[in-house]
């Protein structure tokens, strides 16, 4: 469904020997009801990659090669205005942040709509406001009748990311690209997210690539994992495998970190406990 | 890791720890430009103008170029040419060699520019970090603060060129009552920037801990916050040169200014301006490109030293971003 | 009645939402010490003026018996206390002096050249707006890929050159310029000096010499005050068109590369949503812009107005200083500070309304 071959991002080198790569050489493909875990350190090139699906990336930094395909059509050579209407209908991406990536003088029942109505222009607004309010609700949002109506301000941080990825699902997409979704948000409200994708993926069919630096998400939700290190893909496992054995050094250097904050955990956990 | 920064810092994402910093390196002391190169080559010829500018008509003279004259010099018999090889510039209505005044006119522009740029820092400047140092704490405190920012606003709500006029009209028109209204109009500027600064600064953790060590207020001022609040006010400097220095001209070209017969460059183009309209464009024209290429540099070179300040500030920020998130 | 005050009520019902905004009634508190130190200041000007400011009005030839009469005119033989509650009495009343140079009540001299400088820069406003804020929007936001990229490029170049170069050009020469190219050389425009040609005044009856021409349908009257005004407005749209452009640029790149922006383009929004998103957040700064220079023009155009001999109202000011006719002066500063100050009020209630963070 999603098909990333070759994936060169860079940006023109001051050498003049040619591009600084930042991203180098990345295949990667997820399918509808599948989903993928990347995972990495920061700087790594997560979160380039998703911008690179989203046609976001920014002038010096340029697609050097390759192709990103979706549903066989390549995202990085349409125009602009073919994309602008896969993006956010069928191909929805999550960014990380919450209330930066919301209209601050637009109240967030309407910034929904908007992403409602301007793919859909025939909806009434009544219509969409009732939507808005429904994906408010979807995402664990209380009240959502009244928080559709505040500011981006009004909110705290966990929510205003909850409505970004109320906007992400408005149009029911049929695939997602979440970057860090779930960072910032309450733990329950955070598994309530997670699977309520899970639901899409096994319901709708829905194909879901998530970059997060949590491997417990991973080995919850995903079934498989790229692990990505200096802008290269050094791992790519069935969930299952990669739990049982990382092949790359950098996959083990992140495995053995998890467990040792686990172990830290459970050492807090039992030292309380003996109080 | 955000991803809201603008091009130039995207590089340092990818690349690992040393990449990071040899990023930052490269967006300080990037390599001189042509365009950087020329601003301040230009910052440095108005300089030297300053210096040697009233000197160099007299200079020709005594070399024994027929193109040689005194700023202040008439030649009566040769009222409103144009320009020759005589007279490269042409003279004015009274006789006066254009192209020896435009070069003798920067040190007055400037000396009064300098002048009255740096007193305004020097009162502007400390007056903003009080205020914005006692700002919200004791009644007392907050009540002059709000005084003195007040007084500022009023300050800056007046029509500043008729009370500059006025200053010169009351006090006298001579250079150093220039320079003090020039000082009292731009005294709001350095005061709002500095106390801005200050506000943000005194709340960084640095603060509290100076706070926490038991320095006292005057320590805590001078060697860790004063320091810390000044750059935005050290990077509008050029750009109040600039403005000082049109704002100058503009004074003479109403006959409130410099006194003539002092080469100035608005009151020589006060002095052209009647011919203008009949057709004689040197006596104006010439003077005015020197106001307009003096300004520009200075404008350039705010701009440039702008630039390089926001890349320290967007330096700093990912760079605290990537410890937040490293602590995280 | 009743529909009088239902018309009234529906014409203010937006600004009593506003003044529910705490924002604003601090804001709106805080106008009367500033009107309060502003009166203090004019008023210390007046006692700034060297020697005895009765002979400075005066002039040199005067009697002893002129002299003490203005004096006691003028009550400075009271305590300056009481010589300051006089002032205000009297701006209270709406009595702004004497000027002795145009032998008329200073408020008189206002009536005749506010509304002409007010329309003058008024138009040079408008006329700036149109220009940059879509030119603005254009540099700001440019296409980073197809045909037009190159071509943006190329125009937020040159539009950032000229930013820069109209705030580095003195008024005063360009307008001189302006007149040597289209009148002393290529003669398209009508010789510099008034609002009309000699004769070609219309009617006065509200000040506004484009109202007036209409009023009194005088189409030659219009037609004459179009050309007199075109190099003086240009001039003004050139030099204070520069900070407004420079700053929509700056405003509307710094929200382009905004994280909700990028989400918006992310969630494949139109590019007309994603502009207007834009625009609107970037339009605080620009209206700050607009009136800081709205704001000072009112005696700030004076250079242009002394060069196109327009007998507008910063003309007056300078020329009452120079005059040394102090009292029309400080009545001069006072009516122009005090412009600038409602202005700058207009300008705070505009960010409230558009921000609603403001609003708190």
């Amino acid at each position: 469904m999603l098909e990333i071959k070759n994936l060169t991002v860079g940006l023109p080198s001051r050498a003049e020997s040619g591009f600084d790569t930042m991203l180098e050489d990345v295949s990667l493909s997820v399918e509808a009801g599948q989903s993928l875990g990347l995972v990495g350190e920061a700087g790594s090139g997560k979160s380039l990659l998703v911008h690179a699906i989203g046609g976001l990336l920014r002038p010096p930094v340029v697609p050097i090669g390759g192709e990103i395909l979706f549903e066989g059509q390549d995202l990085l050579s349409m125009p602009p205005d073919d994309r602008r209407l896969i993006l956010g209908e069928e191909l929805s991406l999550v960014l990380p942040g919450g209330r930066i990536r919301l209209n601050p003088l637009e109240k967030v029942g309407r910034q929904i709509v908007r992403v409602l109505r301007d793919h859909h222009p025939e909806m009434a607004k009544a219509e969409a406001l009732e939507r808005a309010i429904q994906l408010l609700d979807r995402v664990g949002i209380p009240d959502p009748d009244k928080r559709a109506l505040a500011y981006p301000h009004e909110l705290s941080g966990g929510m205003a990311q909850r409505t970004v990825v109320a906007m992400a699902l408005a149009n029911s997409p049929r695939f997602i690209v979440a970057d860090e979704p779930t960072t910032g948000i309450d733990v329950t409200i955070q598994r309530q997210i997670l699977e309520d994708f899970a639901g899409l993926i096994r319901e709708d069919n829905v194909g879901l690539l998530i970059v997060t630096r949590d491997l417990g998400i991973v080995a919850h939700f995903c079934d498989r994992v790229a692990v990505v290190s200096e802008g290269r893909i050094v791992e790519n496992a069935e969930v299952r495998t990669f739990f049982k054995e990382q092949q790359h050094p950098v996959s083990q250097e992140l495995m053995r970190a998890t467990v040792l904050e686990r172990q830290k955990a459970a050492e807090w956990s039992a030292a309380a406990a003996s109080r | 890791m955000t991803t809201t920064d603008t091009p130039e810092t995207v590089d340092s994402f990818a690349a690992s720890g040393d990449g990071r910093i040899h990023g930052l390196r490269r967006m300080l002391f990037r390599k001189p430009g042509l365009t950087t190169a020329a601003v301040y080559g230009g910052v440095g010829i108005i300089l030297l103008l300053t210096v040697i500018g009233p000197s160099i008509g007299p200079w020709l003279a005594d070399a024994g170029c027929a193109c040689g004259w005194g700023s202040e010099q008439i030649d009566s018999g040769h009222a409103l040419e144009g320009p020759s090889g005589t007279h490269f510039f042409g003279t004015d209505r009274s006789g006066q060699d254009v192209f020896s005044r435009v070069l003798a006119a920067p040190r007055i522009n400037l000396v009064i520019a300098l002048a009255a740029t740096a007193l305004s820092v020097v009162i502007g400047v400390p007056l903003g970090l009080l205020a914005g140092y006692i700002g919200g704490r004791a009644l007392a405190a907050t009540a002059t603060s709000e005084l003195i920012m007040r007084f500022m606003d009023v300050l800056q709500s007046f029509p500043l060129f008729v009370f500059a006029v006025v200053l010169v009209a009351v006090r006298g028109q001579s250079t150093e009552i220039v320079i003090i209204a020039l000082t009292i109009v731009n005294l709001p500027v350095f005061a709002r920037l500095a106390r801005a600064e200050m506000l943000t600064v005194r709340e960084q953790p640095y603060a509290d801990a100076a706070r926490i060590l038991g320095h006292g207020n005057f320590r805590l001022i001078f060697r860790h916050l004063a320091p810390n609040s000044v750059a935005s006010s050290v990077a509008t400097v050029p750009m109040v040169i600039g403005f000082v220095i049109l704002f100058t001209a503009s004074l003479s070209f109403v006959g409130a200014g410099v006194k003539p017969p002092t080469a100035e460059l608005g009151g020589m183009i006060r002095v052209g301006a009647n011919n203008m309209v009949t057709g004689e464009w040197w006596p104006s024209i010439f003077p005015g490109v020197a106001l307009g290429l003096m300004v520009l540099i200075f404008a350039f070179a705010a701009q440039d030293i702008a630039a390089r300040m926001r890349a320290v500030k967007r330096a700093e920020g990912l760079m605290s971003a990537e410890t937040s998130v490293e602590a995280g | 009645m009743t529909l009088i005050a239902k018309g009234l009520n529906a014409l203010l019902s937006p600004f009593k939402a506003m003044l529910s905004s705490p924002f604003i009634r601090r804001r709106l508190l805080f106008f009367l010490p500033q009107l309060f130190i502003v009166t203090i200041i004019t008023f210390i000007l007046l006692k700034l003026v060297p020697g005895d400011i009765v002979d400075v009005l005066l002039g040199g030839l005067s009697t002893e018996v002129q002299r003490n009469s203005l004096r006691e005119d003028l009550g400075l033989n009271d305590p300056v206390i009481s010589q300051y509650f006089t002032y205000i009495d009297g701006l209270v009343h709406g009595d702004l002096g004497k000027s002795f140079f145009t032998g008329q009540s200073v408020a008189h001299d206002f009536r005749d050249r506010l509304p002409a400088t007010l329309e003058f820069i008024t138009t040079a406003l408008v006329v700036a707006l149109l220009i940059m804020i879509p030119l603005g929007i254009r540099a700001g936001s440019p296409k980073q890929t197809g045909w037009t990229a190159k071509l943006d490029r190329a125009l937020s170049k040159v539009v950032t050159f000229y930013g820069l170069l109209a705030g580095s050009l003195a008024d005063f020469w360009l307008a001189l310029i302006l007149i040597f190219l289209f009148y002393a050389t290529a003669d398209i425009v009508p010789e510099p000096g008034g609002y009309f040609a000699l004769g070609a005044e219309p009617e006065k009856t509200t000040g506004f010499n484009v109202i007036d021409s209409i009023i009194h349908g005088d189409g030659g009257a219009l037609k004459s005050y179009v050309g007199h005004m075109v190099l003086p407005v240009a001039t003004l749209v050139f030099v204070y068109g520069g900070p407004i452009l420079k700053m929509t640029i700056t405003s509307m790149a710094e929200i382009q590369s905004s994280a909700y922006v990028e989400n918006a383009r992310g969630m494949g929004l139109k590019t007309g949503t994603i502009r207007w998103m834009q625009f609107r957040n970037a339009l605080p700064p620009i209206i700050t812009i607009i009136g800081v220079i709205y704001g000072f023009l009112l005696g700030g155009a004076v250079l242009v107005e002394r060069i196109f001999s327009l007998n507008g109202f910063g003309n007056y000011g300078v020329e009452s200083v120079l005059q040394n006719d102090f009292l029309a002066a400080q009545s001069f500063m006072l009516v122009a500070a005090i412009w600038v100050m409602l202005v700058y009020l207009i300008v705070d209630i505009a960010h409230a309304a558009l921000d609603p963070r403001i609003r708190l």
